[in-house]
């Protein structure tokens, strides 16, 4: 699920950079520290919408530094269990695939898969398959976070595509 | 959701225990940790030297529905007791990935009180990739029935296909880079102006340089660029043995290489995916470096996979095993994957008495830093190449070898470079023997397979019990008798040698008699081999045919092997060495025995680099005067040393080389070797025993020496020059130290002096040891 949601996040300044675009500098620095990256807490940092305050910026004793603590508003992404996304697949193996929805990474085991689709090894690329459908890499599917595994910089989960309304979508 | 499960009762409980209460009757939910029922136990008190009766609890390891118990109130349960409880679980958490459930979703990675985490449950990896989920036995089994279903429906078979120096040979030798340039440039030059220059010499290997791949895989040790280039040249024939494979056989990459290195051979050599699509396995998913395990990549059923590999000793000499000949075209340059491996010291041809049929090996032991080491090794390996372009080397050597006037031979007027031999050589023709195998297993196996359906029998066949067959086939109505190869201590029946016959469809004989078609051996003049010529019908062979029927899964022609009967009273010297018994056999039975294993190493020279180009593929024939040389030369030496000895040692027996003698032939010693057949028969067998491995030990500076009895090693010393060639490095004191061969007779004389001595010390030290011994024991029975 996406959020918008206000965060900080602290940037040291090297003196070099005080000036009159050191506004700017902090803006990008920001960009370039947080968005993409993961945290536990709060899921993926999708983008970075706006900066509500840059910080006093205190110089910091000894070292000349100056510490921002900025406070911005990003859209952040977590996955919940329950939710229903959308994703690409990456790889297909015998016990099930991995599909990638943006920056999460899932897994997809055989048994969530419906029985009417089988591994299909014979094909030059491995995929699951039934009458009508397809699943191989790059298949775009609809699935369902059954969990979540929640590391310090790191989300994966595990979604099942054996529901209604699930599977292959065009 | 699927089968109920059996709990067990936990090994730790303290047995016999006694049902006191059980807690959950049959249809209520439990969780993990909810307890099932209470139990007593009786314990004993040392100190009071009495039993007190206590009592425990048993709770749940999963959660479920309770369906059923096998015990009641008051039963008494010992450890074998085997389930007591049937429970229905929501989630047998069977397929793992992250420490997660994959199908429930539920974290595995919990640890409680309890011994049985929920990680114990999925733990085999039967994926290629690295990234694959763990499965428990249960899930494993299910896809890989199905797999089979599938493999079945087709009619085909799995084939695991190791890359190196099976289906390839790979090389960092710049030489091979420059070979291809200048032949490039040439072919450029020549096209565009008519051909007024003669190509260079080395333009003899263009032909086999044909079709060599070349590639660099980005570096994966952090600083920057990329590895050296690899020079990867396909065996010849892999097109169409692929092809015509691949109608057949699923095909698998097991590879000791790493991912890339896979990565990028299965890109050059199979673009389409058409043979291997994504079932590769490297290094990197193997989970050992050392060993590669069926297992890994069908966890519960071998029943219908192939393996073709260079190597037996990695597969642990598993049955589903087809070997083939090591492919070595870039001469000298060995399997660039194999610093990984153990070297190769042991046998090959023969499995170990015991081949254990074991579980998959998880190196989880492995340290990092381990590893780290093995790549240094792997990377100085490399390093070493470029430095040293053993075939820049080799091709200088033949060109010296072709161009240099040898003694008197016509050929001497003719200009070197009128007819050069190539070193690389397109004549590989060992893929076509093993297609015709495969094809072999899979004709017999859906042979049987279609009998079976035909008889309504659901079980389907084995290719387990397919190859054997095949293999049966080889020496089939072949009656064997060995002579001095099998060792006298010990049961026949138990060597590997004798196994290997068995296996391979001969039927052994101790001695001879007149169903005996084939007497083996490795040298002449052994009872046997006399009774052999007198019988007159047998063919006597050098172990070679054996060894190569063998390894090609075919009998060889025996007259390509024959083993000449050599005229008994000659009045050349020489002759009248090899036809008599060694007078002390230890140092000629190991000289003889490394003749029969083919490229006799030490004796003949210790600078293996020179003997494998010079002999590469040996010719049986050629061999019985190279043998005779270097018998006439150690015979000389050892005869100085016996007179030695017996001057130097008094009236003790020196016997230490009798020891090593050939025992298949003690009357053949005693009839002939007067001399020495004195001590021979004063030996009683317990100084014999403690002395046979003593006197080994006393002469470590005659190398041959070390391996006194035939065993698997020297069959496998067959099978590889390259192997060969590392078995006995760590033995030459260095790769340019002139071989005993090359010194002057006097000097042998003097070395082998010098080590009788040592000999005979030693065993007059033994002596006083047993001496002591027994007066002691006597003294103490008294």
């Amino acid at each position: 699920m996406f959020f918008i949601k206000e965060l900080t996040h602290t940037i040291l300044m090297h003196p070099s950079y005080f000036g009159p675009r050191m506004l700017e500098i902090i803006e990008a620095k920001l960009h370039s520290d947080v968005q993409g990256t993961c945290t536990g807490q709060y899921g993926f940092i999708i983008a970075v919408l706006e900066i509500i305050d840059v910080g006093p910026g205190i110089v910091l004793p000894g070292n000349g530094q100056a510490e921002f603590k900025t406070r911005y508003k990003a859209i952040v992404f977590k996955p919940f269990k329950g939710e229903v996304l959308d994703g690409v697949v990456t790889n297909v193996l015998r016990a099930g695939f991995f599909v990638e929805v943006g920056p999460l990474r899932c897994f997809v085991s055989q048994q969530l898969v419906h029985p009417d689709m089988r591994f299909d090894a014979n094909a030059a690329v491995p995929s699951f398959s039934s009458q009508d459908q397809v699943i191989e890499k790059d298949t775009k599917v609809r699935l369902k976070v059954v969990g979540t595994r929640v590391d310090q910089t790191e989300i994966f989960a595990i979604a099942t595509i054996k529901e209604d309304h699930l599977g292959v979508i065009d | 959701m699927s089968e109920p499960t059996d709990l067990v009762l936990p090994k730790s409980l303290p047995y016999p225990i006694k049902v006191t209460k059980i807690l959950v009757a049959a249809g209520d939910n439990i969780q993990r940790g909810t307890p099932l029922l209470y139990y007593s136990y009786k314990h004993y008190l040392r100190e009071d030297k009495t039993t007190e009766t206590c009592y425990g609890t048993w709770e749940s390891y999963v959660e479920g529905r309770v369906d059923l118990w096998n015990i009641d109130l008051g039963d008494e349960v010992d450890k074998d007791y085997g389930p007591v409880l049937v429970v229905t679980e929501p989630c047998k958490h069977g397929t793992q990935i992250m420490g997660m459930c994959a199908d429930c979703g539920k974290d595995m990675t919990e640890v409680d009180y309890m011994s049985i985490a929920g990680t114990e449950r999925a733990k085999i990896k039967m994926d290629h990739g690295a990234e694959g989920p763990l499965l428990s036995q249960e899930v494993a089994a299910k896809i890989e029935r199905e797999n089979t279903d599938r493999l079945l429906k087709n009619r085909k078979l799995s084939l695991i296909v190791d890359l190196d120096q099976t289906i390839l040979h790979a090389t960092f030798d710049p030489t091979v880079g420059e070979w291809i340039k200048a032949k490039d440039a040439f072919e450029k030059r020549r096209s565009t102006t008519p051909p007024d220059h003669d190509p260079p010499p080395e333009s003899v290997n263009w032909p086999a340089l044909e079709d060599v791949i070349s590639f660099q895989l980005p570096s994966d040790h952090g600083h920057m660029g990329h590895s050296e280039r690899y020079y990867v040249k396909p065996r010849p024939g892999l097109q169409r043995f692929m092809n015509n494979l691949s109608e057949l056989y699923e095909m698998h990459v097991y590879t000791m290489g790493v991912r890339s290195y896979a990565n990028a051979i299965c890109a050059a050599l199979d673009p389409s995916g058409a043979w291997f699509g994504s079932r590769v396995l490297s290094r990197n998913e193997s989970g050992s470096d050392r060993v590669k395990n069926l297992k890994r990549l069908f966890p519960s059923d071998q029943s219908m996979v192939v393996v073709i590999d260079d190597r037996a000793d990695v597969w642990n000499w598993s049955p589903n095993l087809v070997r083939v000949i090591p492919f070595e075209f870039f001469v000298g340059t060995g399997d660039i994957n194999a610093s990984f491996l153990p070297k190769q010291a042991s046998a090959d041809a023969v499995p170990p008495a015991d081949p254990k049929t074991g579980e998959l090996p998880q190196e989880d032991v492995d340290p990092e830093s381990e590893v780290a080491k093995q790549e240094e090794i792997q990377a100085e390996d490399a390093a070493k190449q470029l430095k040293e372009r053993p075939l820049e080397k080799a091709q200088e050597a033949l060109v010296a070898k072709v161009s240099s006037p040898s003694g008197g031979d016509e050929k001497e007027h003719e200009p070197a470079t009128s007819a050069p031999i190539p070193l690389l050589k397109n004549d590989d023709h060992e893929l076509d023997r093993i297609e015709r195998i495969l094809c072999d297993i899979h004709k017999e196996f859906y042979k049987l397979y279609d009998t079976r359906q035909k008889s309504r029998n659901q079980s389907a066949p084995d290719v387990l019990g397919v190859i054997p067959g095949i293999k049966a086939k080889t020496l089939a109505g072949v009656h064997l008798v060995f002579s001095g190869i099998l060792p006298l201590d010990g049961r026949p029946e138990r060597q590997p040698i004798w196994k290997a016959a068995l296996e391979f469809g001969a039927t052994c004989h101790v001695d001879i008699n007149p169903q005996v078609t084939h007497l083996v051996t490795n040298k002449l003049g052994t009872v046997k081999a006399d009774k052999a010529f007198a019988q007159g019908n047998i063919f006597v062979v050098n172990i070679k045919w054996f060894n190569d029927s063998l390894i090609k899964w075919e009998r060889q022609p025996e007259a390509n092997y024959l083993m000449e009967r050599k005229p008994k009273n000659s009045s050349q010297d020489p002759e009248t060495k090899t036809s008599e018994p060694p007078p002390n056999g230890g140092e000629t039975k190991v000289g003889r025995e490394d003749d029969a294993a083919g490229h006799g190493p030490n004796t003949q020279s210790s600078a293996p680099g020179n003997e494998n180009e010079e002999s590469s593929p040996p010719t049986p024939a050629a061999e019985p005067e190279q043998n005779e040389d270097v018998q006439l030369h150690i015979d000389w030496a050892e005869i100085d040393k016996e007179v030695d000895d017996a001057l130097a040692s008094d009236d003790d027996d020196d016997d230490g080389d009798e020891d090593l003698a050939d025992e298949d032939e003690p009357k053949s010693v005693a009839a002939e070797a007067a001399p020495e057949s004195r001590y021979m028969g004063g030996i009683t067998p317990t100084t014999r025993g403690i002395k046979r491995p003593r006197s080994d030990d006393s002469t470590p500076s005659t190398p041959s020496r070390l391996r006194f009895s035939f065993n698997a090693a020297d069959l496998a010393r067959d099978l590889s020059p390259k192997r060969q060639k590392l078995d006995h490095e760590p033995l030459s004191n260095g790769p340019s130290k002139p071989s005993t061969q090359d010194l002057p007779e006097s000097q042998v004389a003097d070395t082998t002096d010098q080590t009788g001595e040592d000999t005979g010390d030693d065993d007059e030290n033994d002596e006083d040891d047993d001496d002591d011994f027994l007066a002691r024991e006597m003294a103490e029975s008294d």
